[in-house]
């Protein structure tokens, strides 16, 4: 009603146009993303294939190498970005709750400490006191990653009209119907957004699993720094891009796909 | 007569520069304190303790003769120091022969005696306008090392011993550079006729694999041979009984312009190599890494200690 008035002179056909509009809009950059991302990793794969490699370079610059590191990359991001989800979520759900609030400070607390360590260090402690491998790599990243996804629970929560959750009660729902139905999906989009930004953190934190015999694209990166050949360098960054591009699509998807109507 | 004025500026500045130099170097055979006096230079390294503390000695040096110094030591791997170097970012810095010879030169023969080395190195650098002071007697090789305990349990003398007698699956350890080097891993393996399928390879930190060796994550861990921890971990470096890694031995690089600039800082500096033994390099190494000293006060202590200021 209000908007009729404004635009007293709106058609139904150009109001269809504009939302037509309205939704390219939303979801050009969904559909840019993975073309940028398949025409970078393409001229990558276009550059190496005609490059001529020293004895050093060609260590790491092959097929073989490449996709292994890519794999472990993947199996650290996913593993400890997993790992961070199932422990942050409902830690912030419960950090929210009547009975759990006055603990919500000191958790943050703790999380920002788990962040604050740097991160190459907690990784090598971890690797002597708990042994070398992927598995001590990824328990660090989650460790280092569970600040904000916990942080964007408890927000999103938070951040709920108290009276919508009011009226639901009003209405005769119990605590957890409205945790469900109301508070939840409404705090989605909250979570989501920490969802996304865990994945990049941890996508690009994974680098270092190269310390600690968790493979992935820090093999290349680190020998390629220390020895300096760019190429080498740049394949790690590009790669690692590209990985943090595709994480962060599929992301966006999942947000669009969960995102509850009319929000 | 423009050019005629710039030629006698020239001359003038040259024989100002030779009267200064004269002075410089009388004063220098008298009085330690002052011969550098004037001197100010950028003095870099690598990342690794030993690379620190050997420029920490140049710097420490330079300072106790009445120089100048800009400390930037520890940059992060060889080449890029390397490269900061040829740039003229940095004057000085330790380097290694082998690293030298096949990483920069990009050679590949490393069946040479660490004379022979030294000299061809020094030769090629020429090019690029860097000089070679005098060589260490030290040879900062790699090397493999497993503990004692180990050595002893399986009967290790020998690299080979390590490549036959060891059980299967044991884990090698080693650094990222090192699998990427054309002086590393795959050569090693090669040449030591070791399978893929008999061990397993972890990659791991350099600092990191001292520890894990002792630990036992690691059966062999690739080290540097004048590491400090070695003997502090209980650890033991078997025979290399087929010659595979080429000499490291460290001799400080200077640019061309440097020791032009300064012909005095190269008669200062040149005596250091000879006072530093394998052992020494160990126990310098050790009092930083294992017992935690300062880098810029072991250096300080060991330029007294070898006598190289009074």
């Amino acid at each position: 009603m209000v908007k009729a008035m404004a635009q007293p002179n709106l058609t139904a056909g150009s109001m269809y146009s504009q939302s037509a509009r309205l939704i390219f809009k939303r979801h050009r950059s969904l559909i840019i993303q993975p073309i940028l991302i398949i025409a970078l990793s393409v001229t990558l794969a276009i550059v190496l294939s005609n490059a001529t490699l020293d004895v050093i370079e060609q260590v790491t610059i092959n097929p073989t190498f490449i996709f292994a590191a890519i794999k472990d990359h993947l199996i650290l991001s996913f593993a400890s970005a997993a790992i961070i989800m199932a422990v942050a979520v409902p830690a912030g759900i419960a950090l929210t709750r009547q009975k759990l609030k006055k603990f919500t400070p000191l958790v943050l607390i703790l999380a920002n400490i788990g962040q604050a360590f740097p991160a190459v260090g907690l990784l090598i402690l971890s690797g002597i006191l708990f042994g070398f491998g992927k598995p001590v790599a990824i328990f660090t990243f989650a460790a280092f990653g569970i600040l904000p996804i916990l942080r964007n629970t408890i927000v999103g929560l938070q951040e709920i009209d108290p009276f919508i959750i009011e009226s639901a009660k009003g209405m005769g729902m119990t605590a957890r119907q409205a945790l469900r139905q109301i508070e939840l999906p409404l705090a989605v989009p909250v979570i989501l957004a920490g969802v996304r930004t865990t994945l990049i953190l941890t996508v690009g934190v994974a680098t270092l699993g190269v310390f600690v015999n968790g493979g992935g694209l820090g093999t290349l990166i680190i020998p390629g720094l220390k020895l300096n050949r760019e190429l080498v360098i740049v394949t790690g960054g590009l790669l690692t891009v590209i990985v943090a591009f595709t994480m962060d699509w599929l992301a966006r998807v999942a947000e669009e796909l969960l995102r509850p109507r009319g929000i | 007569m423009q050019v005629k004025s710039h030629k006698v500026v020239a001359v003038a500045a040259a024989i100002a520069l030779a009267v200064v130099g004269t002075l410089a170097t009388s004063s220098s055979a008298n009085a330690a304190g002052t011969s550098l006096k004037g001197v100010k230079i950028t003095v870099g390294s690598k990342d690794f303790t030993e690379s620190i503390v050997l420029s920490k000695i140049i710097k420490q040096l330079v300072i106790a003769n009445g120089g100048q110094v800009v400390d930037k030591t520890n940059i992060k791997g060889s080449a890029t120091t390397r490269e900061a170097l040829v740039k003229g970012e940095i004057h000085a810095y330790w380097e290694y022969t082998g690293t030298a010879w096949l990483v920069y030169q990009k050679q590949t023969d490393v069946n040479i005696s660490p004379k022979d080395m030294y000299t061809k190195v020094a030769a090629g650098d020429k090019k690029a306008k860097v000089k070679w002071l005098p060589m260490t007697s030290f040879n900062n090789t790699y090397a493999w090392a497993i503990t004692k305990a180990n050595a002893t349990k399986y009967g290790i003398k020998t690299y080979s011993d390590l490549a036959k007698k060891l059980p299967a699956g044991s884990a090698w350890c080693v650094e990222s550079e090192f699998q990427s080097r054309p002086d590393g891993w795959a050569g090693f393996k090669t040449k030591y006729g070791i399978s893929d399928s008999n061990i397993e390879t972890k990659v791991l930190d350099t600092g990191a694999i001292y520890q894990a060796t002792k630990d036992g994550q690691c059966m062999v861990g690739e080290v540097f041979a004048t590491d400090g921890r070695i003997g502090a971990l209980g650890l033991m470096v078997p025979q290399e009984d087929i010659a595979y890694f080429p000499p490291y031995n460290a001799a400080i690089t200077i640019t061309d312009a440097t020791a032009k600039k300064y012909p005095n800082l190269v008669k200062v500096l040149s005596p250091i190599a000879g006072k530093i033994s394998n052992g020494t390099m160990q126990n310098l190494n050790a009092r930083i890494d294992v017992l935690g000293e300062d880098a810029d006060e072991v250096a300080k202590s060991f330029i007294r200690a070898a006598g190289l200021v009074k």
